[in-house]
């Protein structure tokens, strides 16, 4: 008798924090830390990186050996996290090689790409996928394709979006996507919450303290409105204390920026992180999430604030538009945000302990609701079990895009492996195999 | 004593570490009675996909037997050496074709996405796994490497350090106002970045660089770095240099400058320290920091113009810094047993497959 496991086989590419060496930078290892465990009682999961060790006691597997594992025990889904930056520039090397469902954390790239997808193939390889038409130009002009992740959506055949907004900004810019011309379901783009752990220190600000801990961990980008911050601040007639956590290469801008806006009584924290935020805010009373970027995202920090229950500030676009009025406080971006801002300040200072204690459970249920770390965990699990029958479909079409790359690797070869000799050598070296 | 072929891979005009070690290692065989010569197919690669042609090449020479003498067992160095057929085959593997394997994704590697270059990686890939586990003995010359062939191939080996090929000739002089750079000069040695430390590096060091280029472009992209930089009278290429020129060039150099980019191995770090002098490597250099340890017996600084500058102008600061360091290289290249005993070890492993039955 056979017992066939029930469990669907997962290959998930991912910069990972490995035996406690934390890439604290990487906004796709927070989320494999939060998520993976919760989705490992329905799939069996291996991790893919470019780096040795072990993740959750099992070794990882070098991205480029994935062809062999698939080759032995097919993958049903292939997974990929994306982000901006050059710790997942395996992932958009490995997105060309094999379609899967992506996670995208970032849809504009700032970072280098990896150089050899200077002259990529994507635009070809969609074409010849979607239009079973596989003529393919003896070298690749090099697209122009400006600062956006086209390549990495249109070869996603379902992509995810840790942001509403840059879910919507993808269906605009990238209406085409392998797979897209026998795709039924219509949802090839979606929006899968950024969540944060259900287990993160609540709130424990004693609200009766007179000085005002405030809270900030944008950085020093025109983005990021540290210097609206900061002139808002100046004009606060209240007693407050901000503390600002930056990323180690922004200490010193952080300073100028401070000593700029003569704002002093300000302490600047370093080596920002989720861990460290989280610290952080629960021990504040009020956190600013003031960036205001038509392609950037809070990351896990706002959502930390919330799931803490502090009361934040948030800028009324992006991420911070479909948040509701009652869970935050909103600032209108290009308008006298610094004005604002310092109103919103003072308000907030002046507020009654039980109309912060208000606010503080508005946000810590619509955090539960929307960022809990099983809620996504359940979101991505289902769209991983709906997703499973069409990437069957979409891989057995991809062998024909890998059956066209071995025939043209021969064909550049017909001249030596045609003689005997070699044709022989050829041939028991399996480079014939397939083709 | 046995008939053994050593497998070389030449490519012509170039001279590199590998041709050392396959020379090396005839004439060490033959210190021991046996009868060992080399083998050697050039090696062109005009297009990757050539790649396929040229290891096809090596699976069809026939190895058995030459001028009535037969062959007892091969020792195969670097790709594609290791796809000869042959019943009793050692490899002591230098490096693979790297460009499918650890230099996939970066600049020095040009397979991209497009599905030809994919189909190339992975059928070199599968053969080289299928060659190199027909071998009776796998070897590799560094961890690094070793590392690779578990990591890509799934196949493990043994570390052998090739000893130094000058034994224990080096000397050790005086801490002279120059850097020394030794090696074949090609993008991924990084040459670029102790060209371009320059400028920020005290005004009266030379950066004195030994081998010739293999690389279409290189010098000339060189020598545009030093007219922009007024380098002229400060870079100076030696070009390919006698055993004894190059003893004196490490015995007065101040520090040696090798910071390759994933190195296998490299035989100018082990050099360095037998010659007393620190070395300047980067966080990225591969074999390199298997020997190098920062501010032990060198420096490691990050891959970049600014700290190369500052490495070397701590060195020039701190000339009794440079010594301890120096001294300290020394100390580990002698016990380690790589200047004078290391070969008995490392061929006694090598034919280890003449025992098989």
């Amino acid at each position: 008798m056979t017992i066939l496991n029930s469990k669907l086989r997962v290959a998930w590419f991912s910069p990972l924090n490995f035996d406690g060496k934390v890439r604290s930078s990487s906004t796709s290892a927070y989320f494999t830390d939060l998520v993976s465990n919760k989705l490992k009682t329905s799939f069996e999961i291996d991790f893919y990186t470019d780096a040795d060790g072990e993740y959750q006691g099992t070794p990882t597997l070098n991205y480029l050996s994935f062809y062999q594992h698939h080759r032995k025990n097919p993958y049903s889904i292939v997974f990929y996290q994306f982000e901006d930056s050059k710790a997942a520039n395996f992932v958009r090397m490995h997105l060309g090689l094999i379609p899967g469902i992506t996670l995208f954390h970032d849809l504009l790239i700032k970072v280098e790409m990896p150089p050899p997808l200077t002259f990529s193939a994507w635009p070809e390889i969609l074409k010849g996928f979607n239009q079973n038409s596989l003529t393919f130009p003896k070298k690749y002009p090099q697209p122009d394709r400006g600062p956006f992740a086209y390549r990495e959506v249109s070869l996603s055949p379902v992509s995810l979006f840790t942001s509403q907004r840059l879910c919507g900004e993808a269906k605009r810019l990238v209406p085409d996507f392998i797979g897209s011309n026998e795709y039924q379901g219509q949802l090839s783009k979606l929006y899968l919450p950024m969540p944060t752990s259900d287990n993160v220190q609540l709130s424990m600000r004693d609200k009766s303290k007179d000085v005002l801990e405030i809270v900030f961990a944008g950085d020093v980008g025109v983005e990021h409105r540290a210097h609206k911050v900061l002139l808002a601040l100046r004009e606060v007639s209240i007693d407050y204390r901000l503390k600002w956590l930056v990323s180690n290469k922004d200490i010193s801008r952080a300073k100028e920026l401070c000593s700029e806006f003569a704002v002093l009584n300000v302490e600047i924290l370093v080596e920002k992180s989720p861990k460290k935020w989280s610290e952080l805010v629960a021990k504040s009373d009020l956190a600013l999430h003031t960036l205001f970027s038509v392609y950037g995202t809070p990351g896990p920090y706002l959502q930390i604030s919330l799931m803490a229950g502090t009361p934040s500030v948030v800028t009324d676009f992006a991420e911070g538009e479909y948040i509701p009025n009652d869970v935050v406080f909103k600032i209108e971006p290009g308008n006298q945000e610094a004005q604002q801002l310092s109103k919103t300040i003072e308000s907030f200072y002046f507020l009654k302990l039980d109309e912060r204690e208000a606010i503080s459970k508005n946000a810590r249920r619509y955090a539960l609701e929307n960022y809990a770390s099983n809620v996504t965990a359940e979101n991505l699990k289902d769209i991983f079990l709906r997703e499973a029958p069409f990437f069957s479909n979409i891989y057995r079409h991809w062998q024909d895009i890998e059956m066209f790359g071995r025939q043209e690797v021969l064909a550049a070869n017909f001249e030596i492996f045609d003689q005997k000799y070699l044709h022989d050598a050829f041939k028991e070296l399996g480079f014939l195999e397939n083709a | 004593m046995a008939n053994i072929l050593v497998l070389g891979v030449k490519i012509p005009f170039t001279k590199g570490g590998a041709e050392t070690l396959v020379n090396t290692l005839v004439k060490e065989l033959k210190a021991r009675g046996h009868d060992a010569d080399t083998v050697e197919l050039p090696l062109s690669f005009n297009s990757k996909e050539a790649s396929l042609g040229q290891s096809a090449l090596w699976r069809t020479v026939d190895l058995s037997s030459f001028g009535g003498k037969n062959v007892d067992l091969v020792i195969a160095t670097k790709f594609p050496s290791y796809y000869a057929k042959f019943p009793k085959k050692s490899v002591w593997l230098v490096h693979q074709y790297r460009e499918s394997y650890d230099l996939y994704g970066t600049r020095f590697s040009d397979f991209s996405d497009d599905p030809r270059d994919e189909a190339l990686r992975r059928m070199l890939t599968d053969a080289d796994r299928k060659v190199l586990s027909e071998c009776s003995y796998i070897s590799g010359i560094s961890k690094n490497v070793v590392d690779r062939l578990n990591k890509y191939n799934d196949l493990s080996g043994e570390v052998l350090y090739p000893p130094l090929p000058l034994g224990n000739k080096y000397q050790s002089g005086n801490f002279s106002d120059y850097i020394l750079s030794v090696g074949r000069i090609c993008t991924i040695k990084r040459v670029d970045m102790a060209i371009k430390a320059l400028p920020i590096v005290h005004n009266f060091i030379k950066l004195k660089v030994v081998g010739t280029p293999d690389e279409g472009g290189v010098m000339e992209y060189f020598k545009n770095e030093i007219d922009k930089h007024h380098l002229w009278d400060r870079v100076e290429f030696l070009g390919r240099v006698s055993d004894e020129e190059l003893i004196n060039l490490y015995a007065n150099s101040l520090a040696v400058y090798y910071a390759p980019f994933d190195e296998d191995y490299g035989y100018v770090t082990l050099e360095a320290f037998a010659s007393k002098k620190p070395v300047i490597t980067a966080q990225d250099s591969g074999g390199v920091l298997e020997f190098v340890k920062h501010e032990v017996n060198g420096l490691v600084v990050e891959p970049t113009i600014d700290a190369v500058g500052h490495g070397i102008n701590k060195l020039v600061e701190d000339r009794e810094l440079a010594k301890r360091l120096g001294l300290q290289g020394y100390k580990f290249i002698e016990s380690s047993g790589l200047m004078t005993h290391g070969w008995e070890h490392v061929i006694s492993r090598l034919i280890s497959p003449l025992n098989l039955s």
